[in-house]
């Protein structure tokens, strides 16, 4: 796996007719880090992601991945370099879970690193790291959403690239997978890669990432070390809902409490 | 169709939630041996028989070969002439619908496309109409398959290009398309029909009830390179296709030119079908059932599946015209009225089967 790919954007606008859904967008993924995209529905999360994975394009800005505009890249040279993990996947035909993780393989095809012991290596350590591996014969569509959310981080993982996006990776997981799926990223970030995800819950933006880039109205309301970005006065303006925020237990990190609309009553009336 | 909140219990019950991959490969040249049988049985029967002995020692003789083995001339003639050039051409357009119905439910993501879905029934039949009632007569007897060649390519062609807007094509937008260009086309159709006269309209409704009847050896050189390429060509996309049934871009984070794949496959398959039907007339659910049927047995994965899917067209288009033109003899059935009393049932069956076990197509 080749390391150390930065992934930037710089003043990045990206539109849907003529609504603006992200904005000014200037942010920069690290290798070696795992940056995390977090903020309330609507403020342009997956499309910063999108952009980010070239499925979009930019209004105005740039995306540049390792300083070349993304758009320089021929499609099968950006599949060796990154992968895309989607928020779901739906499957009309019944590949087996084996036949998923292995089309991970498809930009190694024809290159030096897609040769047949390659990529049962590669097929093999990523069904085992997601613990796939018992699933490897059962056919897609008859998984459940955490089984196939895996089975597919499975198939991006055997994509075996230095940049990986992750669309809440987290989402359709129980908390024993959504920390296997957080320490996988971290691995990988640990090992070199560049690591961005979409992830919804503050506290486990808090545990993992390095970086956390907060989204409101499409613009980046604050970006930093989880620590700087995530303080109660923030969060209750950027989320319309009060919290607090308290020392984890275990991690040296910040823990979030959400509070509710009875405390802003409470609150109101003392 | 995916599942999400079915119990481990249910999952465990359903008939085929497991399957083996590699096993399927090999089941191509059983399949190639079946279609081989089923044309060697099918030039065969008849009012005049010839055993399947004769059939291949007139054959390997046509080409040079002497084989010893006894026929008379009256069954080299009838099996040269008129049932030989009939099988090869059912051969043809069943492989041409068989792929072409598993490459487009691949592009679409939809186990529901077919040909006729992207305007290739609808345009075949306006040109193949057009002609007939309007006397399009230029072209000889070529007039009436160039004609509905040209309809069923052109109708194709304007789905695709009316549903590509900014340089990308939803899937949705491209059935709508397909939707609304072939009502276009029936009510065009539907006029001309109304226009036509007693003798008209027994050829419109001979040819839209299909038929292999026309068959001749000028007929099978014609149609021969128009489908045999395209065929091939399409087998090198078979990777390609898999990772579209994945998702339009996750196909494209793997490094695939989704748009490329897409024009270049309903192009290819415009191709065939369009000469399929226009010296076959309109031939229902080959196209939709035979990919159902062959992804049972081996499988979705492409590489399989597009041979298979070709194999078993071939095959089951050859014995649905024995049926046709030995039923009832000494009448012959529309070949179109045959395939779809087979492929109609058969798709009730695999639609329950699919609402019972929710495993996927």
């Amino acid at each position: 796996m080749q390391s150390g790919l930065p992934l930037q954007t710089t003043h990045l606008s990206v539109a849907a007719g003529d609504k603006l859904l992200i904005e000014d967008i200037s942010i920069s993924a690290r290798p070696g880090e795992i940056t995390a995209i977090a903020g309330p529905n609507g403020a342009g999360k997956s499309t910063l992601l999108k952009a980010l994975a070239g499925d979009l394009e930019a209004a105005s800005g740039a995306i540049l991945l390792d300083g070349r505009p993304l758009s320089a890249y021929r499609p099968r040279d950006l599949a060796r370099l990154r992968a895309v993990l989607p928020q779901q996947t739906l499957l009309t035909f019944a590949f087996t879970v084996e036949e998923v993780v292995a089309m991970g393989r498809h930009p190694h095809h024809g290159a030096a690193t897609g040769d047949h012991a390659s990529n049962q290596a590669a097929i093999e350590q990523a069904m085992q790291t997601t613990e796939t591996t018992p699933l490897a014969q059962r056919t897609y569509p008859t998984l459940s959403g955490g089984e196939q959310s895996r089975a597919n981080l499975a198939r991006v993982l055997a994509q075996e690239t230095p940049v990986l996006l992750l669309d809440e990776p987290t989402a359709a997981l129980d908390i024993r997978h959504q920390h296997l799926v957080l320490d996988i990223a971290r691995e990988l970030a640990d090992a070199g890669a560049t690591v961005v995800a979409v992830l919804h819950d503050l506290n486990l933006a808090a545990v993992y990432a390095d970086q956390l880039i907060l989204l409101d109205w499409g613009r980046v309301a604050a970006s930093g070390p989880p620590r700087e970005v995530l303080t109660a006065e923030r969060l209750r303006s950027v989320f319309a809902c009060p919290v607090a925020i308290v020392s984890h237990p275990v991690h040296d990190c910040p823990l979030v409490i959400p509070l509710g609309h009875g405390a802003v009553a409470e609150r109101s009336r003392t | 169709m995916a599942v999400a909140e079915s119990s481990a219990l249910e999952r465990g019950l359903l008939s085929r939630p497991f399957r083996s991959g590699t096993a399927s490969r090999r089941l191509l040249p059983i399949l190639a041996l079946a279609l081989a049988a089923a044309a060697i049985f099918a030039t065969g029967y008849g009012a005049v028989s010839i055993s399947p002995s004769q059939v291949l020692g007139i054959i390997l003789a046509h080409l040079g070969l002497d084989t010893g083995i006894a026929y008379t001339d009256q069954q080299d003639a009838i099996l040269w002439a008129i049932r030989l050039p009939r099988v090869v051409l059912g051969c043809l357009v069943g492989a041409a619908l068989g792929i072409s119905g598993a490459a487009l439910q691949g592009v679409f993501r939809n186990p529901l496309a077919e040909p006729a879905l992207v305007g290739v029934a609808g345009g075949g039949s306006l040109g193949a109409v057009a002609a007939i009632v309007l006397g399009f007569t230029v072209l000889g007897r070529w007039s009436l398959p160039a004609a509905a060649f040209c309809g069923a390519f052109i109708a194709t062609l304007s789905v695709y290009a009316i549903a590509r807007t900014e340089h990308r094509t939803s899937i949705e937008t491209l059935i709508l398309m397909g939707i609304a260009v072939n009502a276009i086309t029936s009510a065009a159709t539907g006029y001309l029909t109304f226009q036509a006269d007693d003798a008209e309209l027994r050829s419109i409704i001979f040819w839209s009830l299909g038929s292999l009847g026309g068959s001749t050896w000028p007929v099978v050189q014609i149609v021969t390179p128009f489908i045999l390429p395209a065929a091939l060509l399409i087998l090198i996309w078979s990777r390609a296709l898999n990772l579209m049934v994945l998702g339009e871009s996750e196909a494209r984070h793997l490094g695939v030119n989704t748009e490329r794949v897409r024009l270049t496959l309903i192009g290819l398959t415009a191709l065939m079908t369009g000469a399929a039907v226009a010296v076959a007339g309109i031939i229902g659910f080959v196209g939709l059932v035979v990919p159902h049927l062959v992804r049972l047995v081996v499988g979705p994965d492409h590489r399989t599946l597009l041979p298979a899917s070709a194999l078993g067209g071939a095959t089951l288009l050859v014995l649905a015209d024995l049926a046709a033109r030995t039923l009832v003899v000494p009448a012959e059935l529309p070949l179109g009225v045959v395939t779809t009393m087979i492929g109609g049932p058969f798709f009730l069956w695999l639609l329950y089967r699919s609402k019972r076990t929710r495993i996927g197509w």
